[in-house]
């Protein structure tokens, strides 16, 4: 039926179909399991996948949850700075308009405590452009995405006036403009420290370049109204013999004095007290009703007042005031004005010892001239009185007796300028010293035996010393005469001087218990040289000289003061 | 050309089988027990392919027969239980390998004493017993305990080898019980297992390009 061949073919044939069944099997059994593995594999990766997920979240979540935390204390730490910090900061939206102000800001602006701020919501440069003028078109850099720095006097609203400096920092997020920061510091209390800083070096400045006292008032007044306002500013000075304040420097809307009676006034009370007195209407009104001050001229609303000092002592008050502005100064005022009043004080006190010295240096001249005078007078008198003694010589003893009582006149002349060197002041000499100086001289001189006993009752008094070297001349004749001829013969003597203050005259009295002068000895008559130079001089000091011959000998001079 | 088929499909088939193993081998990234079983399997395709050549130009193609037959069967046992051993992590020893050897060579030498193939046949049998098992019990080792996609290889080689002996014990049960009427039955059988083992290579190739 089949040939062997064929049958051959056929087994071949049956069994590459059954090898490649067999196989195709295997094959379909092996993927089947390959996809049961990949599919459990798969399984296992998606549950390994889905527990790391699992982690990662639950990580997430906590890395989250940290991250919360750390935002909220980041947040409330940003907030705690941003709440307390000493930087007032406000930040401005995109169209400059202010969404938030810290406190230290609502400070600035002088918004009132409890109140809410009225400038949130306003454009800032409307803000600023009111009364700052130019400041405005600096927050348009803002927008331009520049960082701003300025300083400015700045008015609030509120009208609060405080120099700032301002910073200004844009915020952009993916280049789009999201607004805007501004940090500003209140810098008013540097901004017044360097204006009394400057005010004061221009005090300072006008005392050593100005001269005249109400000159340098004015300059003081126009300097100190960068940090004061001084409409109404007066410098007082206290007389204390009579009481009296003098206003050498007044600028006033309604008063106009030149003096008034110290009396019950503020500047009276802080000149008794010694220290600032700042008086609102209510303050003196108190100190009026506890009759501590009395209102003369228009009342203040206001009145600050500091005292004058020169080395420790109150010489006067500085102080400025307002009729309308009860506002107008704070109590820190005080410490501006005392700065002011420290620099017055200091101009007066220059000015005064200015003046000192520009006294005494007249003095100074007026003596030097007069001294040339003296000296040419003296010299003049010297050489008359050697005429004079001149004509007494006729022997030889008299040449002696002569020089020596020329000596003793010379010596008496010359006391006078002795006593006149450690004298207080310069043409006055204490005359008392001066006579009991000039007789213990004489009594040295002549009284070699000590028998003669000088006694003094003498006034303190000063005399000029055009009088005191001719007057000198007359007593040094007398008590020369008492202690060389008054007691001849005799074992003790008395002299006794005396110096009396009468209204209009210089009373000299020298007595002895000597003797007594001879009685045909006339002193308007003299026969004797001294007594000639006696009566001469009298007569040029326009004195009078009057002899008394009871109980020895008594010389009574009076010299007239205006001699 | 249908009798050159009919005559020499083993061999033509034998060379096929080399060539796409060759290729595979070394064409292929394995590596480990896998490599080591292809590379084994290879070297069992060329003995095989040798043993064809030398039965074709042969004169005395029964003494070929017997020595490679030999040879084969040793190769076969030990290329079979290394796997085994490797893959049970059993601490073998050459000899321990070379012992089952040794019956298959009495049984060469008993059948060319005696011009019968009986002996090899009844000893073929026994082999084959042994390597299917050997062959079933890699399967089980692999399936169970390797990585299942990286031993792909392996798997094909095996189960064309569970494939192979099964049908050679039937063949050699045929031959056993004297149905030489049907001795050309062993030859199908390795038909079968060549196209089996052929078209594998190009299913491991699909799997590996499709599950890599």
């Amino acid at each position: 039926m089949y040939t062997e061949n064929q049958i051959q073919v056929f087994v071949i044939i049956s069994s590459v179909f059954i090898g490649l069944f067999v196989l195709t099997t295997i094959y379909l059994i092996i993927k089947l399991k390959l996809n049961s593995i990949l599919l459990r594999q798969s399984e296992e990766k998606i549950k390994e996948y889905s527990e790391d997920l699992e982690k990662m979240v639950e990580e997430r979540t906590k890395q989250l949850s940290k991250s919360e935390e750390s935002y909220k204390q980041l947040y409330k730490f940003n907030e705690g700075i941003v709440e307390n910090s000493p930087a007032g900061i406000i930040r401005l939206d995109t169209k400059l308009k202010i969404n938030y102000e810290n406190p230290e800001m609502e400070r600035i602006l002088g918004v009132p405590p409890g109140e809410e701020s009225k400038t949130i919501g306003m454009d800032i440069r409307e803000l600023s452009s009111v009364k700052n003028v130019g400041v405005s078109t600096v927050f348009n850099n803002l927008l331009k995405g520049e960082e701003i720095a300025t300083e400015n006097l700045f008015i609030s609203v509120y009208g609060k006036k405080t120099y700032i400096t301002l910073k200004g920092v844009p915020i952009f997020e993916d280049n789009k403009f999201e607004g805007a920061v501004l940090l500003i510091n209140d810098i008013t209390e540097r901004k017044q420290a360097e204006n009394i800083q400057k005010t004061l070096y221009n005090i300072s400045d006008a005392l050593n370049k100005v001269d005249d006292l109400h000159e340098l008032f004015i300059k003081i007044r126009e300097y100190s109204e960068n940090v004061i306002d001084t409409t109404n500013f007066y410098v007082a000075l206290y007389d204390e013999k009579t009481d009296v304040i003098s206003l050498p420097f007044d600028v006033d809307e309604k008063d106009n004095f030149v003096t008034f009676p110290a009396g019950k006034t503020l500047t009276s009370l802080v000149i008794k007290t010694g220290k600032p007195l700042y008086a609102d209407r209510k303050l003196q009104n108190k100190l009026t009703k506890q009759g501590k001050i009395e209102i003369i001229g228009a009342q203040s609303v206001i009145w600050l007042g500091v005292p004058l000092k020169v080395e420790n002592k109150v010489i006067g008050v500085i102080a400025v005031q307002s009729y309308d502005d009860p506002n107008l100064y704070s109590e820190k005022d005080i410490d501006i004005l005392t700065f002011i009043s420290e620099e017055i004080a200091l101009a007066i006190k220059h000015k005064q010892a200015d003046e000192q010295i520009r006294r005494d240096l007249k003095e100074k001249e007026i003596l030097l001239s007069e001294i040339h005078h003296r000296v040419k007078n003296n010299l003049q008198v010297i050489s008359g009185l050697l005429l004079l003694q001149q004509g007494e010589i006729k022997t030889k003893e008299d040449i002696a007796k002569g020089f020596a009582a020329s000596q003793d006149r010379i010596q008496a002349m010359a006391k006078a300028y002795e006593l006149l060197l450690g004298s207080e002041y310069i043409s006055e000499v204490n005359m008392g010293k001066y006579i009991e100086s000039l007789a213990e001289q004489l009594k040295n001189n002549y009284d070699n035996h000590n028998k003669v006993n000088i006694s003094y009752s003498l006034d303190e008094l000063t005399i000029c010393i055009e009088i005191l070297d001719r007057l000198g001349l007359i007593l040094n004749e007398i008590i020369t005469n008492a202690i060389k001829y008054a007691f001849e013969g005799r074992e003790k003597g008395e002299i006794h001087i005396e110096l009396k203050d009468t209204q209009k005259h210089f009373k000299i009295k020298i007595s002895d218990d000597g003797i007594g002068i001879p009685k045909d000895v006339k002193i308007h008559e003299p026969a004797t040289l001294g007594l000639s130079i006696v009566d001469m001089l009298t007569q040029q000091l326009q004195g009078t000289l009057k002899l008394d011959r009871e109980n020895g000998t008594s010389f009574t001079l009076l010299i007239p003061k205006e001699s | 050309m249908i009798d050159i088929i009919i005559f020499h499909q083993l061999a033509i088939l034998r060379v096929l089988n080399l060539v796409f193993w060759f290729y595979l081998y070394k064409k292929s990234n394995i590596t480990g027990l896998n490599r080591a079983a292809v590379k084994h399997f290879v070297i069992y395709l060329v003995l095989f392919t040798v043993w064809n050549i030398l039965m074709i130009v042969s004169e005395n193609s029964g003494r070929v027969y017997l020595f490679f037959w030999t040879i084969i069967s040793i190769y076969q046992l030990y290329f079979i239980l290394t796997i085994l051993f490797k893959l049970a992590g059993w601490n073998y020893v050459w000899i321990e390998i070379i012992i089952p050897a040794l019956p298959t060579t009495l049984a060469a030498i008993l059948s060319f004493k005696y011009s019968n193939y009986q002996p090899v046949n009844i000893l073929d049998f026994f082999n084959s017993l042994i390597l299917m098992t050997s062959s079933v019990l890699i399967l089980r080792y692999i399936l169970l305990k390797k990585s299942f996609v990286e031993n792909i290889e392996t798997i094909f080689i095996f189960s064309g080898f569970i494939l192979y002996f099964i049908l050679q014990i039937l063949a050699s049960n045929i031959l056993t019980f004297n149905f030489l009427k049907y001795w050309s039955f062993g030859k199908n059988a390795t038909l079968i297992v060549f196209i089996y083992w052929i078209g594998s290579v190009v299913c491991i190739r699909k799997i590996r390009y499709r599950y890599s």
